[in-house]
C-alpha cells in the first residue's frame, strides 16, 4: 500500500493535480475575502462570526460544485486510464498486490486533496486576518472544520469515481458518465426531494422547522450524496431564534414572527448533524469497498 | 525445474474463447519463443500467467510453485513468484512526468532493493538499453523505440529469474531489434529463462531454443525452429522452382509438377529433391538455368494451421 501511495503522491504533485485543486479553492476564497474587505471598508468592523457566516454561505456551494467535479473525474479515470496506458500491468507485474495498490492509490489521491485543503485553510486564515478579523481559536477551528468537511466531500466523490473507473473500461466513457452522475446527484435529485418536501410541509412552518424538515429528507432520501449531506451540516452553523414583531399598517397593527439566525459555528453544526458526518464516512467507505471488490477481480486488459 | 507451466488454461471473454485448454512448459535456462498470429491468445496467456486477468479454469505454476488453480490465484504464491519475474507488456507507456532514472527508481522500490545497490543497478540497466545519456529527460518526450527500451529495462530491474516479454520487438527499428536480441542472449548466458511472444518468425528464429505455436488459444506445435519447419515441410511439402534450357519430361516420378512455361516448372515434393531433379534434367541432356527451393514462412505455417482447424 505504501508503494502505491508514494507513487500517487508523486503523481499528484508532479502532474499538478494538487495545484489544480488549490487553484480552484483560491479562486473561490479570494473573491469572498474581497467582498469581506469591501464590507469592512465602509467603516464597520466585522466580527469573526459574521465573516465565517458569509464565508460559509458563499464558499460551500461553489466549492462543492467545482471540487466535486474534480474529485469524481479524477476517480472515474484513475483505474481505466492506467489500463488503457498499460502502466497498471507494469506495476502489478511487480511484487505488489491489487488490494494494496488500489488502497495506496486512493490514499495518495486523498492526501493530495488534503494538502490542497490545508493550503486553502492557510489562505482563508490569511485572508480573514487581512480584512481585520481577529483570528480567535473559534475562527481558526471553524475554517479548519469547514475545509475538512469539504475534504470529505472530495473523498466521497473520489470513491464514487473509482466505482465508475472499475466498471467502465473506457476512460472517456467514464468521464462522461461521471459528469452526468454528478449533475444528477448535485442538482436533479435534490430538486425532486425538495419538491416532495414542500408538498408535505405544513403551511405555517417556521424557517427553523423547514431546515429540520429538509435535513430529514436529505438524510433519508439522498444519503448517498455528499453535497446534500454538507448542505445539511452547514445549514446548522446558525440556529434560529424566533422573535415576534409588530408593525403598523393602514389596516392596523400586524404581528408576525421573524427568524433571526444566531451563528454557533461549524463545530456546533457537526455535533448537531453528526448523522450526516457519519454518512459521509460510511458512504465513502461503501463506495470504496465496492470499487475495491470489483478491482481485485477484474481483468486488467 | 519448470519455470513456467500452464495446464489446460481456459479463458473466455463473453463469447470468445481466447484460451482453449492451453498447455505448455518452459524449463529453466530456456529461451522460449511463443509464436502465433494476432489474436491467437498470446497476450491473454501472458496476462493470465501474471494474474493480470482471471482465467476461467486450468492451472499455472511459476518457478515451481502453483499460483493458479480452480479459478483462483494464490495471492501469496503469486507475489512470491513475481519477486523473481520481469515482465515487459505490449502497448504500455510509463509515467510521462518521470525521467527514466526516476521510473526505475520507483519500480526498484517495489522490490525493496536497497538504496545503495539501486543506483548502480539503474545505471547498469540504462547503459544496457542505451538510455543513460537521457536519464534526466522526461519519458513524455521519448520516441516509441526509447519507451520500448525503458520497458525492457524496468523488466530487468529485479534481476529476474524468469523474463516474460510480450511482443517486445514491435515498433523497434532493425538496430533496436539487434540490441534487443543481444540483451536476450546475455540473459541466456547468465542462465536466466526467457519467455517471449511474437508474431514474426524472424524475431524468434535467431535467439530461441524452443518455439511454441499458438493458434486460436491452443498450442499447435512445439519444438525447436528447425524441427517445426521440418514437421511443417513434411506436411506441406517443398516447393521447387526449376528453369531449364529446353523442355524436360517428368514421366515416372511421383512429384506434383506444374508446367508454368515450356521450360519453367513448379514441383511440389514431400522432401528436398533438388539432387533428384538435377539428375533427371542432366539425364535428359538439358541444362538447369535456375533451381530454387522455397521454404514456407511462419505466416504460411500459421495459415495452414488455421486452415486445418477449419
Amino acid at each position: 500500500m505504501w508503494w502505491g501511495f508514494k507513487l500517487e503522491l508523486k503523481k499528484g504533485i508532479r502532474t499538478k493535480k494538487l495545484w489544480a485543486v488549490l487553484l480552484i479553492m483560491l479562486l473561490l476564497y479570494i473573491p469572498v475575502i474581497y467582498l469581506l474587505k469591501q464590507g469592512t471598508g465602509s467603516g464597520g468592523e466585522m466580527s469573526g462570526e459574521a465573516a465565517m457566516a458569509i464565508m460559509i454561505q458563499f464558499i460551500t456551494g461553489m466549492s462543492m460544485f467545482f471540487l466535486g467535479i474534480v474529485a469524481i473525474v479524477m476517480g472515474a479515470t484513475s483505474v481505466n486510464k492506467e489500463i488503457e496506458e498499460g502502466t497498471i500491468r507494469v506495476v502489478l507485474s511487480k511484487k505488489i498486490s491489487r488490494l494494496s495498490y488500489i488502497l495506496g492509490k486512493f490514499s495518495g489521491q486523498s492526501v493530495v486533496f488534503f494538502g490542497a485543503v490545508l493550503l486553502a485553510v492557510a489562505v482563508a486564515l490569511a485572508g480573514l486576518a487581512y480584512v481585520g478579523v481577529d483570528l480567535t481559536g473559534n475562527v481558526v477551528s471553524d475554517v479548519l472544520l469547514l475545509n475538512l468537511v469539504l475534504f470529505m466531500v472530495m473523498v466521497e466523490f473520489l470513491a464514487l469515481g473509482y466505482i465508475l473507473s472499475t466498471f467502465l473500461k473506457s476512460s472517456g466513457s467514464a468521464l462522461g458518465v461521471a459528469l452526468v452522475l454528478f449533475f444528477i446527484i448535485y442538482l436533479v435529485i435534490p430538486i425532486f426531494v425538495q419538491y416532495e418536501m414542500y408538498t408535505h410541509a405544513p403551511g405555517d412552518i417556521s424557517e427553523g422547522g423547514l431546515r429540520d424538515l429538509k435535513a430529514d429528507y436529505y438524510t433519508k432520501y439522498i444519503f448517498y450524496s455528499p453535497t446534500a449531506q454538507v448542505e445539511v451540516i452547514t445549514s446548522y452553523v446558525s440556529d434560529y431564534r424566533e422573535v415576534k414583531k409588530t408593525v403598523d399598517t393602514p389596516k392596523g397593527k400586524v404581528t408576525y414572527t421573524k427568524s433571526i439566525p444566531t451563528y454557533n459555528g461549524v463545530g456546533h453544526a457537526i455535533r448537531t448533524r453528526w448523522v450526516n458526518v457519519l454518512l459521509l464516512f460510511l458512504m465513502s467507505a461503501a463506495y470504496l469497498a465496492l470499487a475495491v471488490v470489483r478491482f481485485v477481480r477484474m481483468d486488467l486488459r | 525445474m519448470a519455470m513456467l507451466r500452464i495446464d489446460s488454461l481456459v479463458k473466455v471473454y463473453r463469447d470468445v474463447r481466447a484460451l482453449d485448454g492451453l498447455s505448455l512448459e518452459v524449463k529453466e535456462g530456456q529461451i522460449y519463443g511463443f509464436l502465433g498470429p494476432n489474436g491467437a491468445g498470446k497476450s491473454t496467456a501472458i496476462l493470465g500467467t501474471l494474474g493480470l486477468i482471471y482465467p476461467n479454469s486450468g492451472r499455472i505454476s511459476l518457478l515451481g510453485k502453483e499460483v493458479f488453480r480452480d479459478g483462483k490465484f494464490s495471492e501469496k504464491a503469486l507475489l512470491e513468484a513475481k519477486s523473481k519475474i520481469g515482465y515487459m507488456p505490449e502497448h504500455a507507456t510509463l509515467w510521462d512526468f518521470l525521467t527514466p532514472y526516476q521510473t526505475l527508481d520507483i519500480l526498484a522500490d517495489s522490490f525493496d532493493i536497497p538504496r545503495t545497490e539501486r543506483g548502480k543497478r539503474i545505471r547498469e540497466l540504462l547503459e544496457t538499453v542505451n538510455l543513460w545519456e537521457v536519464k534526466d529527460k522526461k519519458v513524455g518526450k521519448f520516441s516509441k523505440g526509447m519507451r520500448q527500451r525503458l520497458l525492457l529495462a524496468q523488466a530487468l530491474i529485479n534481476d529476474p529469474e524468469l523474463l516474460i516479454l510480450d511482443e517486445p520487438m514491435s515498433g523497434l527499428d532493425p538496430k533496436g531489434i539487434a540490441e534487443f536480441k543481444e540483451v536476450i542472449r546475455e540473459q541466456k548466458k547468465a542462465g536466466k529463462t526467457v519467455f517471449f511472444s511474437s508474431h514474426i518468425l524472424a524475431h524468434v528464429e535467431e535467439v530461441c531454443d524452443t518455439v511454441g505455436v499458438i493458434v486460436r488459444g491452443k498450442l499447435r506445435l512445439e519444438g525447436n525452429i528447425k524441427q517445426i519447419k521440418e514437421n511443417f515441410l513434411k506436411k506441406a511439402g517443398y516447393l521447387i522452382l526449376l528453369e531449364t534450357n529446353k523442355p524436360v519430361s517428368f514421366e515416372g516420378v511421383d512429384w506434383e509438377v506444374e508446367r508454368v512455361s515450356p521450360t519453367k516448372y513448379k514441383i511440389k515434393a514431400p522432401g528436398d529433391i533438388r539432387e533428384e531433379v538435377n539428375d533427371l534434367v542432366w539425364g535428359q541432356g538439358a541444362k538447369i538455368l535456375q533451381l530454387m527451393v522455397r521454404v514456407p514462412s511462419l505466416e504460411e505455417v500459421f495459415l495452414s494451421l488455421v486452415k486445418e482447424e477449419d
